[in-house]
């Protein structure tokens, strides 16, 4: 198996936190600067973040821990809006992510 | 041709102003005046501005915005009008304060005036030009000075003052402002040190009618309207955190929108008490 770490928009694979300057939560919201910005967090993003940052973690995984906390979406699968999420936070610098392939 | 030099004490800094070109000793006698409360000896100097008058007409040399010198190098600029040249050294010397404390300071662009005798201070977030300084000059006499322009927190919880000229805007379409001294305001400073007491954000409105109209923010939502009007914010450890914790151990940061800067003397009263 071959691991490729990047940066840009995720599709399969892990994801664990990006360089993050510092965090400030209240209310299940969130604050993060990283990358000489600062991003306001959803509950459900910030929850992405809390859970990326003890390593590195899997889509469904995610998908599993969302569904847990805040229940199936009312519209959407809670599949492709994790994704989603995924992607913008990849996107802002928030998680870095790896693709894991099998090699022949 | 001549040179003057005089030291003030601003942000926890010690700057040297040297004043070069014509008329050093009329411009001498203005600068010491305009920074009368920030005096300090010229020793032990952290850093160093050059404002060099020029002969009239003569061609103005300003760096530009968000320029610095080079490690141990003077900041300097040239400039032959006399008035303008004040109010560019009042920039040159908040820039090389701020570029000193960087990192070691919470600095947000905001005026400041505090209680002469609990020292409890109120925290008035403004972009430039949106009231701060009319503000201190209506409000000011009845407290202590601290600031119109940046507040800067130490990470004890106290205030390091910028006690600079109260900037004017004279000449409206040029964006020329007069450096006043702050004493002949009835401006003066605290005896003892000032710490946050509440955090507010100007939103002057020309139109708005009665009382001054208030809206309290939730912590991240204040830090969000912060940080724009901060200066070094990024290089400050862990600052998310330390500006929420002055936040929430000051009652939370509030948006007040109003029509006349003596509309906000119930608010600062409330914050700061009533001063003797």
């Amino acid at each position: 198996m071959s691991v490729q770490e990047n940066s840009g928009a995720f599709s399969t694979g892990q994801v664990k936190l990006g360089d993050i300057v510092d965090v400030l939560e209240r209310e299940g919201e969130s604050l993060v600067l990283a990358n000489g910005m600062i991003h306001r967090l959803s509950p459900p993003a910030t929850l992405i973040l809390q859970r990326a940052n003890a390593g590195w973690i899997g889509v469904p995984e995610l998908v599993v821990a969302l569904v847990t906390e805040f229940g199936d979406p009312p519209d959407g699968d809670a599949d492709a809006l994790t994704r989603d999420m995924v992607d913008a936070l990849i996107e802002a610098h928030l998680l870095k992510s790896r693709n894991l392939s099998s090699s022949t | 041709m001549g040179e003057r030099r005089l030291a003030v004490h601003v942000l926890d800094t010690r700057i040297e102003i040297v004043l070069q070109g014509r008329d050093t000793d009329e411009l001498f006698a203005r600068a010491e005046e305009a920074w009368s409360l920030a005096l300090a000896p010229n020793t032990d100097v952290d850093a160093v501005v050059v404002a060099d008058l020029l002969p009239e007409g003569g061609q103005r040399h300003h760096r530009a915005v968000g320029w610095e010198p080079k490690p141990g190098k003077p900041w300097a600029f040239a400039e032959p009008d006399a008035g303008r040249l004040l109010m560019l050294l009042t920039q040159y010397v908040t820039s090389a304060a701020i570029k000193e404390q960087s990192g070691r300071l919470l600095m947000l662009h905001a005026a400041g005036l505090a209680h002469p005798q609990t020292g409890k201070a109120s925290i008035w977030v403004a972009p430039g030009n949106m009231g701060k300084s009319t503000l201190v000059r209506t409000l000011g006499p009845s407290f202590c000075y601290l600031t119109d322009e940046t507040i800067a927190i130490r990470r004890d919880g106290t205030i390091a003052p910028y006690a600079k000229p109260v900037s004017t805007r004279v000449h409206e379409a040029a964006g020329v402002k007069e450096e006043r001294a702050p004493g002949p305001l009835g401006l003066s400073l605290a005896d003892i040190a000032a710490r946050p007491a509440g955090l507010v954000f100007l939103e002057r409105d020309a139109t708005h009618e009665g009382p001054a109209q208030i809206t309290e923010l939730d912590t991240l939502s204040a830090i969000e309207a912060a940080v724009p009007e901060s200066s070094a914010f990024m290089v400050t450890d862990k600052p998310l955190q330390w500006l929420a914790n002055i936040l929430e151990s000051t009652g939370g940061a509030r948006r007040v929108r109003y029509a006349e800067a003596s509309d906000l003397l119930p608010l600062a009263r409330e914050i700061m008490g009533e001063a003797p």
